[in-house]
């Protein structure tokens, strides 16, 4: 979390396009994340993206801070959008893609296509979850969020949030399981 | 388990496209402007609307209440003047038709008996006999009294 999260939303909030680019750089990278690993599709990915940013721009001065945090507030946007976009579309679930992850590490092509083929896997997996269990486990687990956080993100309580990974990490690894034999 | 959440933390090296980032950012900021909180609240609106209406009637009421009170109250005044006016106008004018109806009189017995007795009018003693018809109470020696005290 920014150190002064608050000035700048508060600056955000009276107009200042300044602070909200600077929390647009914060959390950028998470959100487009989150909505990637739930889409599949890079460009599909990006454009949801760029809608999660307009709307928290255009109705900053609805978000109030009490005890909710900021990036709940955005996740809560990106959610909706990405169910929304599933309700209207509806693609074919394909996330061959070996771009996905954008890694620098090593010139290996082996170890780069091993990573590559094992997270896709991971994502193909993930996408089969329900949309409450893939965003549990993202926010839990990608972007390690508390589990305060997240639960005022899915608008559920700590424990039933506490319940929905645990129920997820299982049938995540059951699947990998079964794709290994 | 452990093995799926660590192959999970390292979904984290996603990463968008750095030209997608940057041109995004750029469009977000350029093109959106936040939208001013003007929340158009009829009831609100209504209820003020209302309000000021109220308030405009009962200054109006009260204004015009205030004029009609003092206009009758100066109206009152005014009248009951005017009525005590017409009154001592209405007594002044009896009392001079009374005064000149009496002297009318008088003056007509005077100038009847004037031309009746001719000079003889001027008699002293007549006068004298008159006057002590008329029952004038003070004497003529009194009389002269006085008139020795004004002159001496």
């Amino acid at each position: 979390m920014l150190e002064d999260e608050r000035n700048l939303i508060i600056r955000a909030k009276g107009g200042e396009a300044e602070a909200f680019g600077l929390l647009y750089d914060e959390y950028l990278p998470k959100i487009y994340r989150f909505v990637l690993l739930k889409t599949g599709h890079r460009e599909e990915a990006e454009d949801l993206t760029h809608q999660v940013f307009l709307q928290a721009w255009r109705s900053i001065r609805a978000y109030n801070d009490r005890g909710y945090p900021f990036s709940s507030w955005l996740y809560r946007i990106a959610r909706n959008l990405t169910v929304d976009y599933y309700r209207r579309f509806r693609p074919a679930v394909s996330l061959a893609d070996a771009e996905l992850l954008s890694r620098d590490d090593g010139d290996d092509p082996i170890a780069k296509f091993d990573l590559a083929e094992e997270s896709t896997r991971l994502t193909r997996n993930l996408q089969k979850l329900k949309d409450i269990e893939q965003t549990v486990v993202i926010m839990r687990f990608v972007d390690e969020f508390s589990i305060k956080e997240t639960a005022a993100a899915v608008d559920k309580s700590e424990g039933a949030v506490k319940l929905i990974q645990h129920r997820a990490i299982q049938k995540l690894k059951e699947m990998m399981a079964e794709e290994k034999q | 388990m452990k093995q799926i959440e660590a192959q999970l933390k390292d979904l984290q090296r996603i990463r968008p496209d750095k030209g997608f980032a940057l041109m995004c950012r750029e469009d977000l900021l350029a093109s959106a402007v936040v939208q001013p909180n003007v929340k158009i609240d009829i009831w609100r609106n209504l209820g003020l609307s209302l309000s000021l209406a109220l308030t405009a009637l009962l200054v109006v009421f009260m204004t015009e209440n205030a004029a009609v009170s003092s206009y009758s109250i100066a109206n009152a005044d005014r009248f009951a003047k005017e009525t005590a006016l017409s009154q001592d106008q209405i007594n002044i004018t009896l009392a001079e038709l009374e005064y000149h109806s009496e002297l009318a009189s008088k003056t007509s017995m005077a100038l009847a008996e004037a031309a009746a007795e001719g000079p003889a009018h001027l008699n002293q003693n007549l006068l004298l006999k008159e006057a002590e018809n008329l029952k004038i109470d003070s004497g003529t020696d009194n009389v002269d009294d006085l008139l020795n005290q004004a002159i001496f």
